[in-house]
């Protein structure tokens, strides 16, 4: 009854000249289509009230009533729905704004933990603990500087100019190893302990620490001598298309032990 | 035999007409006669080295008008299959030629347009045994005129290839090499072998098939078999039915295509023999110290080289990959994988080959291959073209999840070896594979590998 008693206005609105009180009855018949008794009931008393301004009979009004009343039922509830329809019909928009919006969210949270799965995802390969690796290995080796000239000077390890080669040298060593993927995180030191005569041969010596337990499996592949060797001799073939560089290093001069 | 006395007059009165206005055609029909049907008619186009453009009609008994048709010489026989629109074969000229530039013998073109032009498949498969008594015949008369019988070589294809096993077969298996280029399947797939062509039928039987899930015939036939991509769906070829008539023939022509390639030298195709096309992709099948020096079969015209051993193992099938495009050779390499990732990996590779602005590209991915720790992965890369000194190389690792977080591959080495060239392996060591990230390098001579 709430409802129907607020859209009363809009029916006055509309721009008929009945009376309220009128469709009121009107309405109420609406509203219980069945209860015809109560109907007639109301019906006489709007006739009592517009007697005045109607200027036709109480059964004339009855008689027209009836036939209203036929035709009532179905022709307010399409008024009905087509008013529901003219109103913003807030329920029925909020049911599939909510089903969408419920499925943007499920989209949303799948994506976000699919996000953090992998931000949270843990490459094992990249977690290792330094204090480990406890074990020593070291491996020897020499190479050749074709472009420099070897002096006196260079054979003494003291003096500046063989300090600045070695220190060079030894840097490129640790910066190559350091930086591998694999060899990385046991690499410990490289050193460059003697240069001799032709052009110039340096003597490198390589210290790498392993965790004791893996000790062996490691030295078996990822730090076997292959792969030491195998990856500072690629980075000389690398480096191999300006051979005139200063610093340039033979790569077939390369040895280790 | 009633037939062919009938035929004889008839085609001998065709012949002497046709000469006269120069050269002899394969019969042209369409597919009007093929929706009515059309009887058997055997023409036999004779081309040789002197008239490798102009081709001569065979009596099928008298060969004394013909000068041309030297029976000191070996002779190859091309027998098409199923017309079912009646158009003559378009790639008859160009093994026809291929096969003269070759080898100085006479090729005669069976040309049975006139019974394999049916749009009842049944009825010309029925054709297939008459015409193959129609050309026993006539080899036989070659025979009495002083052929040498294993000098016979007989390219059949599709339904041709049976009717040249049924040849084979009437002649005790005298003549000397049947090439079958993917023999029909529909109608005489699980037949005996009398009904069918089969290794007894010559010498030698070489087979390739190139569509056993549809036209071809899947089992071996042969004392070889060759099974092109798996024997299935060729590359290139349309997947859908949209694509027209294509769909239908493309696999099952594509046997011919490679046949030519093999004859036309632009490059080999090696051929691994293996149980099954998935070991074979697996990269199981490698090994052809079975062939000693020859190494594996070569696939095509030139396999008759490995007759001797082939015949030895009996039936042995070989597989091979090709391109969707000529030159159809494939070169293979193996790859070789080691990994330090704690965890097992699996994924897919792309590798690219570089040497002066060419790139030649493999993907694994027929199935996703596993990286264990320390253990070595084979993988099996067919490259698109072969190039000759590898400058660069590019490793993409790739795992077709979407969803999953991006997987790193951790190598150890990766070495890569030609599979035919003596050349020294090539190796790079210490790579990190992100997922589907190009990773190019420069490999290096491996040295000997210590693990």
């Amino acid at each position: 009854m709430d409802v129907e008693l607020i859209t009363l206005p809009a029916n006055g609105n509309n721009g008929k000249s009945i009376s309220n009180d009128r469709i009121t009855a009107e309405n109420g018949a609406d509203v219980t289509c069945e209860v015809t008794e109560r109907d007639s009931l109301l019906k006489t008393h709007a006739a009592g009230n517009q007697n005045g301004d109607i200027p036709v009979s109480n059964s004339d009004v009855e008689a027209q009533r009836t036939v209203e009343n036929a035709h009532s039922c179905p022709e307010s509830t399409a008024r009905r729905i087509w008013e529901e329809l003219n109103d913003t019909p807030f329920s029925k928009v909020r049911l599939w704004m909510i089903l969408i919006f419920l499925l943007v969210i499920i989209v949303a949270i799948i994506l976000f933990s699919l996000w953090i799965c992998s931000v949270i995802h843990e490459d094992v390969d990249e977690k290792f603990d330094p204090s480990l690796f406890q074990v020593p290995l070291h491996f020897n080796g020499s190479f050749q500087l074709p472009n420099q000239v070897f002096t006196e000077e260079l054979f003494t390890l003291s003096t500046n100019e063989s300090i600045v080669l070695t220190t060079d040298l030894e840097d490129k060593l640790a910066d190559l190893y350091r930086s591998s993927p694999a060899l990385g995180r046991y690499f410990s030191k490289a050193e460059v302990y003697s240069l001799r005569n032709g052009s110039v041969i340096a003597d490198y010596q390589l210290t790498f620490l392993l965790p004791e337990e893996q000790q062996f499996e490691l030295q078996n592949f990822t730090l076997s001598r292959e792969m030491v060797y195998n990856v500072l001799r690629q980075s000389l073939y690398d480096q191999e298309t300006d051979g005139s560089a200063p610093m340039y290093i033979y790569p077939r001069s390369l040895r280790m032990f | 035999m009633l037939l062919w006395t009938f035929m004889t007059p008839l085609l001998l009165t065709a012949a002497h007409m046709c000469r006269a206005q120069g050269c002899d055609e394969f019969t042209d029909l369409n597919i009007g006669h093929s929706f009515l049907g059309t009887s058997l008619r055997v023409r036999l186009l004779l081309y040789t080295r002197e008239n490798s453009s102009c081709a001569t009609l065979l009596s099928h008994t008298d060969f004394s008008a013909y000068p041309s048709f030297n029976l000191s010489r070996p002779t190859s026989f091309i027998i098409h299959g199923y017309r079912p629109t009646g158009s003559p074969p378009v790639w008859v000229h160009e093994l026809m030629a291929l096969l003269l530039l070759r080898t100085d013998v006479n090729v005669i073109v069976v040309d049975w347009n006139h019974g394999a032009a049916n749009l009842n498949y049944l009825k010309a498969v029925e054709n297939t045994k008459q015409a193959a008594e129609n050309l026993t015949a006539f080899i036989e008369r070659m025979q009495d005129s002083g052929a040498n019988l294993s000098s016979i070589h007989m390219i059949g294809v599709s339904l041709g290839a049976h009717m040249s096993g049924f040849v084979g077969a009437n002649l005790k298996g005298a003549i000397g090499r049947i090439s079958a280029l993917d023999p029909a399947g529909p109608q005489f797939t699980d037949k005996p072998p009398e009904e069918r062509l089969d290794p007894d039928d010559a010498q030698f039987v070489d087979v390739l098939h190139t569509d056993i899930d549809a036209l071809g015939y899947r089992k071996p036939l042969g004392h070889i078999d060759f099974y092109a991509n798996g024997g299935t769906d060729q590359p290139g070829c349309p997947k859908t039915i949209l694509s027209g008539g294509a769909y239908f023939k493309c696999d099952h022509q594509r046997s011919v295509l490679l046949y030519l390639g093999s004859l036309n030298r632009t490059c080999t195709i090696r051929a691994f023999p293996c149980d099954s096309n998935t070991e074979f992709l697996d990269g199981k099948c490698l090994s052809c110290d079975q062939f000693g020096a020859d190494g594996c079969p070569v696939f095509g015209y030139d396999v008759s080289r490995w007759k001797n051993v082939l015949k030895k193992l009996g039936q042995t099938k070989a597989f091979f990959t090709t391109n969707a495009q000529p030159p159809y050779c494939r070169t293979g390499y193996k790859v070789e994988v080691v990994v330090w990732n704690t965890d097992v990996h699996w994924g897919y590779m792309t590798i690219k080959l570089h040497h002066n602005g060419t790139e030649a590209v493999a993907n694994v991915d027929h199935k996703s291959s596993e990286f264990r720790k320390f253990t070595e992965t084979t993988l099996f890369a067919q490259f698109d073209k072969d190039v000759k000194d590898v400058e660069k190389m590019s490793v993409t690792f790739s795992t077709g999840n979407v969803f999953k977080p991006k997987y790193k591959l951790r190598v150890l080495r990766v070495r890569l070896t030609h599979l035919e060239l003596d050349k020294t392996a090539l190796c790079r060591y210490d790579l990190l594979l992100e997922e589907n990230k190009e990773v190019m390098f420069r490999p290096v001579p491996c040295e000997d590998a210590d693990f």
